[in-house]
């Protein structure tokens, strides 16, 4: 997979998001989590607005090593702000920016608001 | 986790007491970045601070030396950190320095661990390790007038029991807070004593390989238990500007807004302070060399070194002005939006968003671009970014412009815009296309993908802004104006030595200098002497040796003296060809138009003009391309720590300006334009 994407790294970065989309088994894009059972989706595919919680980080190279520490870690909620490529993550109280490529060796599950249990972003009204 | 997760070491006091240069003591400030650690730094020693680089490494840091009681501290400002799991150089480095293993520096007495107040669960991550580390440690919750804006409230006494360490709500931008924060380093400072990491937080470290999340859920914990009020420091404000700052069409259009407008400033503001400077070393030179006699001494000071020296401070008020600019902006949070909405589009020549910046601030000073590409984590990227950044067209370059577009369109100022405008461009595309080349030779690599914070909107300090500016111009003048002095006292004493006396002139000179000297034309024969001089000095000399080479890209040996006596700032190119075209270095100043008609006229042997249309453009795509600025190339060894660099800089330059001078004039030529 590493292979693929370091072949592709000039790629505009949709088209390799694309590419995973066809070897991965094809996540949808998920709006309303909760009517399904949970069920791993790439995080770089989630909707604008969505939550999830992380379930897998895959590889383990700085740039991970980075989004970990900042919070994109096994078990955190992240909520998408806004999506696309590069797309912006709320995770832990803070906003980070992300390109797709990464958000895609990211698994996550997704939930709704309600099942949060504790609360990042705009909910915290 | 290579680096192994840290293990549970639990901390141990250290076994011999101070040593004994008893009171002296290394203070480490750690922090993430946008805890306002830099912003506590200054509130805590104010001017005192220098700016140094680690030692081995071309990563600087601000230290400054304070008396705290007893002890006589340095504080050491480390770079931002996530973690101490570094996956950047000024990562690698925070981390080297806290763990005392960098060479000719201490491990710190103390740790100053600071941490976002409005965020405490995301700055408990990378506390837990510093924690861990058992060096002892005093926390400043930072940013305590924010939080009580937000309503958010403490209750330290079981913060400190979870933490087993002082724990002090601070504001670096108040100061609340801060007479506390000395008292209780002090403290700390004298007993030494390590903190008592809590049994909940070191079966963190035990836990392998998932430390990432045992550390957020101690964090998560520990902010549950000892914080009341909003979780989460999301601002309102911020979301709302994020819609259009980061939008895909808005964010661009934005960014472009934000770039004119501070381009606008810059050359509108620094405009005033270079004509001082300018005029301030005219009067230097005039007034010495009205004070010393004529003669080798008077050349040396006024033209060697007032005119060396004033050639290179009469950009540091562009080069200041952009630093402030670009401290303000990063201040505010604005950058990291910048770098975010860029980074499609520079990820197609092979390099990161945040090198977007640092590219366009080269259209002013490549200087200060060099140096602002130090928020470029990875070094290949950095390094393709400093290769690149002196290709874009920056302000020395717009004389040279100014002139051939003059020579080229007399009469039509549109076509002058043009040529302006193609020039710029032709800088632009050889960056990308040379940023595309390096990132697939020498500097091969991928892009490293965007992972970025982007903090909350802040009212940027005006206070750390100038400090930091004043650093880096204190770096560029002290970098830039040795070598620059040397340098150009070398071509100086090129341009002078050997000296032609009127005897030895050639008859017609003579003849010449006679019939002027009759005339009364004072200036004429003055003129007409220190062509000659030139013409004989050894920098005539090596100009007429190498006009085979310079010759097929149409330049008469007055040019080739032009291009080498312009190596080390290529805007003297345009006083140098003054004064071989006969009239004189003041003909420059003197309004272009003297200039340029001497120019326009000048014949070569045959009577062909000189100037002709392809011998104009290829000066033009020469001067685009061409490296010809020595304090650039000392700052590029600076940045990257070797002279390999600024040699492949120097030779890639000037070897794409060769030939793209070569086929713009043999085209031109054969297209007879």
């Amino acid at each position: 997979m590493r292979l693929i994407l370091n072949k592709l790294r000039f790629w505009p970065a949709r088209l390799v998001t694309l590419m995973l989309a066809t070897l991965e088994p094809a996540p949808t894009p998920v709006s309303r989590p909760s009517e399904a059972a949970p069920q791993l989706v790439l995080l770089s595919t989630l909707a604008a607005g969505s939550h999830a919680r992380v379930a897998h980080v895959s590889a383990h190279s700085d740039d991970l090593r980075r989004l970990q520490a900042l919070g994109v870690c096994i078990g955190r909620c992240v909520q998408i702000v806004k999506a696309g490529d590069p797309l912006i993550i709320s995770v832990v109280g803070a906003r980070v920016g992300l390109s797709a490529r990464l958000a895609a060796e990211v698994r996550v599950t997704p939930i709704t608001a309600e099942d949060l249990t504790f609360v990042p972003l705009a909910n915290a009204s | 986790m290579s680096s192994g997760a840290p293990e549970l070491s639990l901390p141990i006091l250290p076994s011999t007491p101070p040593p004994a240069s008893r009171g002296a003591a290394t203070i480490a400030l750690v922090g993430n970045p946008n805890a306002g650690k830099t912003s506590l730094f200054n509130r805590l020693t104010g001017m005192r601070a220098k700016t140094a680089n680690f030692p081995g490494t071309t990563v600087e840091h601000r230290r400054a030396s304070m008396t705290l009681g007893e002890f006589e501290t340095t504080i050491v400002d480390l770079p931002g950190l996530y973690s101490l799991d570094p996956t950047t150089p000024d990562e690698r480095v925070a981390c080297d320095a806290l763990e005392g293993r960098l060479a000719d520096m201490a491990e710190p007495d103390l740790v100053l661990l600071v941490v976002d107040a409005t965020n405490l669960e995301r700055n408990l991550f990378l506390a837990s390790q510093v924690l861990e580390l058992g060096d002892p440690t005093v926390v400043a919750l930072n940013l305590s007038d924010a939080a009580e804006k937000q309503g958010i409230t403490f209750n330290l006494p079981e913060l400190r029991q979870r933490l087993g360490c002082p724990v002090i709500l601070v504001s670096a931008r108040t100061g609340q807070g801060i007479e506390e924060l000395v008292g209780v380093v002090q403290q700390t400072l004298h007993e030494r004593k390590a903190p008592e990491v809590h049994s909940d937080l070191a079966s963190c470290g035990s836990c392998n390989g998932c430390q990432f999340s045992a550390r957020y859920d101690w964090a998560s914990r520990v902010r549950r238990a000892s914080v009341h009020g909003e979780a989460t420091a999301q601002g309102r404000v911020t979301t709302a500007i994020d819609r259009v700052l980061t939008h895909r069409v808005g964010g661009l259009l934005a960014f472009a807004l934000v770039m004119a407008a501070t381009f606008l400033a810059i050359f509108w503001a620094a405009t005033f302070p270079m004509d001082l400077i300018d005029g301030l070393f005219g009067a230097a030179g005039e007034t010495i060399g009205a004070l010393l006699p004529d003669g080798d001494l008077r050349s040396l000071l006024t033209d060697g070194v007032i005119g060396g020296l004033g050639g290179m401070l009469v950009f540091l008020p562009q080069i200041c002005l952009l630093f402030f600019v670009l401290a303000l902006l990063e201040d505010s949070g604005y950058m990291a939006r910048a770098a975010l909405v860029m980074d499609r589009l520079m990820h197609k020549v092979g390099l990161p968003g945040k090198a977007f910046v640092p590219l366009l601030s080269a259209h002013a000073c490549a200087i200060p671009a060099i140096m602002s590409t130090r928020v470029i984590e990875d070094r290949r990227d950095r390094l393709a970014t400093i290769m690149i950044a002196p290709l874009m067209t920056c302000s020395a370059r717009i004389p040279v412009y100014a002139m051939v577009a003059t020579l080229l369109f007399p009469q039509s100022s549109l076509q002058r815009a043009l040529i302006f405008t193609a020039a710029y461009a032709l800088g632009i595309t050889a960056a990308l296309v040379m940023a595309w080349v390096f990132k697939r030779t020498l500097l091969k690599g991928p892009v490293r993908p965007l992972v970025i914070e982007l903090p909350n909107y802040r009212l940027p300090s005006l206070r750390n802004a100038f400090l930091l500016t004043f650093d880096r111009a204190a770096a560029f003048v002290k970098t830039a104006g040795t070598t620059i002095l040397v340098i150009s006292l070398i071509l100086w004493a090129l341009a002078t030595y050997p000296k032609t006396s009127v005897e030895e002139m050639p008859a017609d000179v003579q003849a010449r200098l006679a019939t002027l000297a009759d005339a009364g034309d004072q200036a004429g024969v003055k003129h007409l002497t220190q062509q000659v001089e030139l013409q004989h000095s050894f920098a005539g000399r090596i100009g007429q040796t190498i006009e085979p080479v310079f010759e097929p890209l149409g330049f008469d040996w007055k040019m080739s003296v032009g291009v080498l006596s312009s190596f080390a700032a290529r805007e003297v190119i345009v006083s140098t060809m003054a004064v071989l075209y006969g009239l004189g270095a003041e003909g420059a100043d003197d309004g272009v138009n003297s200039l340029l008609a001497s120019l326009g006229a000048s014949k070569h042997a045959d009577g062909a003009p000189v100037f002709t249309t392809a011998t104009c453009l290829s000066l033009l795509v020469f001067y685009v391309l061409a490296m010809q600025c020595l304090p650039t190339q000392a700052v590029t060894r600076r940045e990257t720590g070797s002279w390999k660099w600024p040699l492949i800089q120097l030779g890639y330059m000037t070897a794409l300006a060769y030939v793209a001078a070569l086929l713009t004039y043999q085209t031109a030529s054969l297209l007879q334009l």
